[in-house]
């Protein structure tokens, strides 16, 4: 959830606390206020792209309750929280299938990579799922637009001194299909963007 | 100037630290000076994860996106996730970023990788800035799906001098904090641009083959009938600012051309739940350029629910095009959009 106060900006005259005035404590607390909003909002999007008129890309195909991962995101850079948590994810995806229905997974994991059907498979949370029939793409309803980050692993990567010893925490996006019957389907569009409110 | 430390994890300031009728203490000065110094050098992603749907060949492909870069921007890193198909030859590419030292990536046949570029900047600006780069197939196969995300890295340390940096040593315990102490503090405050959303969205077909305009992969229109540019409208959702507000205004950039000087390209932006068409920007230019700056409004988030949509709906942004005047076609190979 978001750690400012008041969940925004609050305005403020800022020769209120010029050389030689008295500093009012309800300033501090805008002051306060401001720098965890300004934290707080620095929320990216960490995945956002379509297609356009082309039907070939992430692409996978299965039989009856296999996991076939059809997209692979490159590292994301994440942000934390002040306990350490990275903030959650707003996820939507979109896609069609082929011929029949699809269940498309969005895995998001932090630190190593979402790669094997076991990571399709996790039911702890960072994962959201819809099922379609499409034929044409549309973003998909999914169970849940929020994905909550693990948090057993927060840190991947110490960079060189090169560039300044500095903690790069990183996550990555995964779409997975699966299905009841065999399937066949292509994703059309990811979507990732952190979120701080509730 | 000295260099402060950029701290790893925000701190949160104790509010009842901060109580009417006591003195502030420099604890707590402190504590808002890193959380300051965590916004200016937290890193921003300039491009997030884009896929490039054009076919890698072994001619020199150009890409260009533009975002907003940042002062403490000093290092960005792209990285370039290859996915494979299994039977093909080992692959082998050139890439060239901002005109810098070509690197080459070799793909195995079948293989997932993501291969990391470090780019220095010789000298960061807070900028709508150009981000170029080339890919060359130099061996192997072409058959593969190529995507791409740019981001400055976090900073270790900040400097007073250039970067804004609030100089924590002076906010210590027991040491007198004279008011100039707080003004970088208060400065940072009031920038309601600390935070910006540098990069939002990017889609990214090459303009150029071998140096040429080259059409292959821009999407093209011959009417003087608006088309979209991709095929369903993307997500958007600018950040919060002040209380109360519902949108916020986006900066869009397009690149593209005309094949007939007589002609004009025209773009908009459609946004679904505003229901709004934005102005528009034209080129007349038979060569590739990018079109004046379009600003336009999308919802913002709202942080009072559980996923920031406002009536649980995403705001979805559509680019339409057309060709005005003239005969000929109009052709469009770029979009970036991001908070300016």
């Amino acid at each position: 959830m978001a750690e400012s106060q008041y969940g925004a900006f609050l305005r403020f005259d800022s020769t209120q606390l010029s050389d030689n005035d008295p500093c009012d404590t309800d300033l501090v607390r805008i002051v306060r206020n401001n720098m965890l909003h300004a934290v707080d909002t620095h929320g990216s999007v960490l995945v956002e792209w379509m297609t356009h008129g082309v039907t070939s890309v992430y692409t996978a195909s299965g039989a009856t309750n296999e996991y076939k991962r059809a997209y692979f995101s490159g590292p994301l850079l994440i942000r934390r929280k002040a306990d350490g948590t990275p903030y959650p994810l707003r996820v939507q995806l979109a896609a069609n299938v082929v011929s029949g229905s699809c269940t498309f997974r969005i895995v998001v994991t932090c630190g190593a990579p979402a790669f094997w059907e076991a990571d399709a498979r996790l039911n702890d949370g960072a994962c959201a799922s819809a099922t379609t029939s499409s034929t044409s793409s549309i973003w998909l309803t999914l169970d849940k637009t929020l994905i909550q980050l693990p948090r057993e692993r927060i840190v991947d990567r110490r960079s060189t001194g090169k560039i300044g010893d500095v903690d790069v925490t990183t996550a990555t996006v995964a779409v997975f299909l699966t299905y009841t019957g065999s399937f066949s389907g292509r994703v059309a569009g990811v979507y990732a963007a952190e979120y701080c409110g509730l | 100037m000295p260099d402060i430390a950029v701290p790893a994890l925000p701190l949160i300031p104790s509010l009842s630290a901060i109580t009417t009728g006591r003195t502030v203490r420099a604890s707590t000065w402190s504590d808002m000076a890193n959380l300051g110094n965590l916004a200016i050098g937290a890193g921003s992603v300039l491009v997030p994860e884009t896929v490039l749907t054009s076919t890698l060949t072994t001619s020199v492909d150009t890409y260009r996106f533009r975002a907003k870069t940042r002062l403490a921007g000093k290092h960005r890193l792209w990285c370039f996730t290859f996915n494979d198909n299994p039977g093909n030859a080992d692959g082998e590419f050139e890439i060239v970023i901002n005109g810098g030292t070509p690197v080459i990536i070799t793909i195995p046949p079948g293989s997932i990788q993501t291969y990391r570029i470090l780019e220095e900047v010789s000298v960061p600006a807070l900028a709508d800035t150009e981000l170029v780069f080339t890919i060359q197939r130099a061996t192997g196969s072409s058959a593969l799906n190529l995507s791409v995300t740019v981001f400055e890295l976090p900073r270790a340390t900040i400097d007073t001098a250039t970067e804004a940096a609030v100089d924590v040593s002076a906010l210590r315990p027991r040491g007198p904090i004279y008011d100039g102490a707080t003004l970088p503090l208060v400065s940072l405050a009031t920038d309601v641009t600390l935070g910006r959303r540098t990069g939002m969205f990017h889609w990214a077909v090459p303009s150029r083959r071998a140096g040429a305009p080259i059409t292959t992969f821009a999407r093209s229109n011959s009417t003087t009938t608006f088309a979209d540019v991709l095929d369903l409208g993307v997500p958007m959702l600018a950040r919060a600012r002040y209380r109360g507000e519902t949108t916020r205004t986006l900066r869009a950039r397009f690149y593209g051309w005309v094949s007939v000087g007589t002609a004009t390209l025209e773009v908009q932006v459609f946004t679904s739940r505003l229901a709004a068409t934005s102005a528009t920007v034209t080129t007349s230019s038979t060569t590739p350029v990018w079109l004046t700056e379009l600003d336009f409004t999308v919802d913002c988030e709202d942080l009072s629910t559980s996923d920031g949509l406002q009536s649980a709906t995403f705001d979805l942004v559509d680019v339409k095009f057309r060709r005005t005047g003239g005969a000929g076609t109009a052709y469009i190979t770029n979009i970036s959009i991001f908070e300016n």
